[in-house]
């Protein structure tokens, strides 16, 4: 396929690509054979925000999904830095994703955090636990996020076998806590375990400072337990529970106040 | 050991944390109990991870504990619950509300863990 100019998106337009020539088929994981830079061709589907990189028509089409619900202006902020440019690699586009997101997250913080797992969800139906366990693993923006995914991983491995595949973990409560990390990636990572009804439960632990326990409901609530010392007494502890949602949990725990579990 | 061990399923609207009544098991002592307990638990053919571990509480030390921990001081009740289940089955009451403190309370009233 020749084409020589790429063609950009506008309003009425619902789908974009711009094709580059001299495209030799490879996989992802492997770095350039040779000097020559390798183009990348993508597909975005504005109406729902799905980026997808084809090597060529022929080729094996390699699928990156990447829900985001303002692929549009993340796209047109970004073609006039390319246009004109030699080529477009593949880390191009990853280091163009991790920059878009942050402006995102820099024009909207909490929202745009939660706007993501939301469009995750919208987007894959019965395989959310996968295409969440992907997100940790490519787009989650603290550095943790590959343990993260193993352990949510090994978790459901677990709960599937207790319950002899009756029961997984839910995918509705990782989006939730993905989202509460997201908004709030000065916080530590939580330790995960499962409870009884597949939810996650995230616990931070400071080392004689308190214990911060929280567990997000698949109906997107979370109930929360604080235990720290009290220092107006050195054997008593000090108790802090309730119920509320991923988005007022940092503030109404007062989490500013721990400093134990804030990353140093 | 953390509190999602002692959290009741929603999804079946569970009304008490299952337990086991040591006590009503054949066996001299703990350990010669516990080996009962495992021995039943294999007829039911329930899935036993490899890792798991039984928490032993004591009651009236679980019972304190909830009393002095929860805000409204309450006095937790463990009973038999044999409808439909072996006569060593029983069942911690009374943790739903306030239910991530009574939790807590119940790990810290743990006095041993034992193989499962």
């Amino acid at each position: 396929m020749a084409e020589t100019n790429p063609r950009f998106a506008t309003e009425d337009d619902d789908s974009f690509f711009m094709p580059m020539p001299s495209w030799r088929p490879r996989s992802v994981s492997q770095k350039p054979q040779s000097a020559a830079p390798h183009r990348a061709r993508f597909v975005v589907d504005l109406s729902s925000g799905v980026l997808t990189m084809v090597e060529e028509p022929e080729a094996l089409e390699l699928e990156i999904e990447h829900a985001y619900p303002a692929m549009t202006s993340i796209l047109k902020a970004y073609l006039p830095e390319t246009h004109g440019a030699e080529y477009l690699t593949v880390d191009d586009i990853a280091s163009w994703e991790r920059a878009s997101y942050e402006q995102r997250r820099f024009a909207a913080s909490q929202v745009a955090a939660f706007s993501n797992t939301e469009a995750l969800r919208e987007k894959s139906g019965p395989d959310l636990l996968k295409h969440l366990s992907r997100y940790l693993r490519s787009i989650f923006r603290p550095a943790y996020g590959l343990a993260l995914a193993d352990r949510v991983e090994a978790l459901s491995r677990m709960v599937l076998e207790e319950a002899g595949g009756e029961l997984n973990l839910s995918g509705e409560s990782l989006e939730n806590l993905i989202a509460f990390l997201e908004a709030n990636t000065k916080l530590s990572r939580p330790s995960l375990v499962a409870g009884p009804s597949g939810e996650l439960i995230a616990i931070w632990k400071g080392a004689k400072q308190g214990e911060f326990t929280v567990r997000f409901m698949p109906d997107g609530t979370v109930r929360y337990l604080l235990t720290k010392t009290n220092r107006k007494h050195p054997k008593g502890v000090s108790r802090v529970s309730g119920d509320t949602t991923p988005d007022k949990l940092f503030d109404e725990a007062r989490l500013s106040e721990l400093r134990w579990m804030v990353n140093q | 050991m953390t509190l999602a061990a002692f959290l009741l399923r929603q999804e079946i609207a569970e009304t008490y944390l299952s337990v086991n009544w040591l006590e009503s098991l054949p066996g001299a002592d703990q350990t010669s109990r516990l080996a009962s307990l495992r021995v039943e638990i294999a007829k039911t053919g329930y899935g036993i991870a490899k890792t798991a571990k039984y928490a032993v509480l004591h009651v009236g030390t679980a019972r304190k504990t909830v009393h002095e921990q929860a805000s409204d001081q309450r006095w937790i009740r463990v009973a038999q619950e044999t409808v439909g289940f072996p006569r060593y089955h029983a069942g911690i009451h009374d943790t739903a509300t306030e239910e991530m403190v009574i939790a807590q309370a119940l790990v810290d009233s743990v006095g041993a863990l034992a193989p499962a």
